[in-house]
């Protein structure tokens, strides 16, 4: 993975958005990238691993310090 | 349900399931094929998919146990460096991304595609589509042997020609674990559809199943112990359903091991073949 600060913020943005749609999926009712219209348990739990992975992404991109 | 009918579906699932003939496809289509009484849209079936899938993930976990331990460890310590320094770490990563595309389309479109296709005909015709998929993946594999300049030699020298799961790259890793995403379609083997990418991917034939294995351990996984809460409020004998699970698991076990030995040597083909004609046979009996 290419490290760079860009790339870390990119990362950042897109744990805060998997954060919101895990949130989102816990606590609303809706059909929105599901089969039916229902709270989606599945969908928040994918959603807030996916910011897990995105937050250790960022890890992976940030630029090294060479002691 | 009766202990028998159960006892033949966790085999049935223990042993398609890792073998790349599609258990889904194994599911829709024998019970029509041999007339057997129940109904898969029977919501106390659901509780015994749910034990069947977590008594096959239990078993490969087993088998690979000191694998995944080393895995998880490194996973950890390479997420908190940000830094991949050993292989047990980059096979860590690799298994992560892999999981991911599986992971995201399963989640959405799981219950479309199912309600889609849970009917004889349609997993029929997957069924032959996934034999069309393994024989493509053999054709490619034979064309790189020839290039190779291998064609003639033993297989066991024509296998050492390919590589190790361990130097695949995360974009190779990324692709067979998109194939896996194919397998929500019934008849369509994930085991199947990852090891034709591993073959792509150049992978020999056994590192192709052996990395295919461990990429489905967190599916499966994740396919029972989301759905443990259908466990309970169905009225569903949970004890005769054990019996299928634990069957489910030892018939994953051996079936692991007898394949990641056959593969040493062997190809894809019969599988295609089998495939081929269940897909065929489904077609002609069922209506």
């Amino acid at each position: 993975m290419q490290r760079s600060w860009a790339m870390v913020g990119v990362c950042g943005v897109l744990a805060v958005v998997f954060a919101a749609l895990a949130v989102f999926y816990a606590t609303t009712t809706t059909s929105f990238l599901a089969s039916a219209t229902a709270k989606h348990t599945k969908h928040a739990i994918l959603f807030a691993l996916l910011a897990v992975l995105a937050i250790i992404a960022a890890n992976f991109a940030r630029p090294r310090v060479e002691a | 349900m009766s202990l028998w009918l159960v006892s033949f579906l966790g085999l049935l699932q223990g042993a398609t399931e890792l073998f790349p003939v599609s258990s889904l496809g194994h599911a829709v289509v024998v019970p029509l094929l041999l007339h057997l009484d129940f109904d898969p849209a029977d919501p106390t079936f659901v509780p015994l998919l749910v034990l069947l899938h977590l008594g096959t993930a239990t078993a490969l976990v087993v088998l690979y146990r000191h694998e995944w331990a080393r895995m998880v460890a490194g996973f950890v310590r390479a997420a908190v460096r940000g830094e991949v320094r050993d292989d047990d770490e980059r096979m860590a990563m690799l298994l992560v991304v892999g999981t991911i595309p599986a992971g995201v389309l399963g989640v959405i479109f799981e219950e479309r595609v199912k309600s889609l296709f849970t009917s004889g005909r349609p997993a029929s015709i997957f069924l032959i589509v996934n034999a069309a998929i393994l024989l493509a993946a053999e054709a490619l594999r034979r064309r790189a042997e020839r290039r190779a300049g291998v064609e003639d030699r033993s297989r066991e020298s024509q296998e050492r020609a390919f590589g190790d799961m361990r130097r695949l790259s995360l974009r190779a890793a990324v692709l067979v674990g998109t194939c896996q995403a194919l397998a929500l379609f019934p008849g369509i083997s994930r085991a199947g559809v990852t090891m034709a990418g591993g073959l792509a991917a150049g992978l020999r034939h056994e590192e192709a199943a052996h990395f295919s294995f461990l990429l489905a351990t967190p599916v499966i996984a994740a396919a029972g112990l989301l759905e443990v809460p259908q466990l309970f409020g169905h009225h569903a004998p949970l004890g005769t359903y054990l019996v299928g699970a634990v069957l489910a698991g030892i018939a994953a076990y051996f079936s692991a091991t007898f394949l990641i030995r056959y593969f040493r040597v062997g190809r894809l083909d019969p599988y295609a073949y089998y495939c081929a004609a269940l897909g065929v046979a489904g077609l002609a009996v069922i209506r």
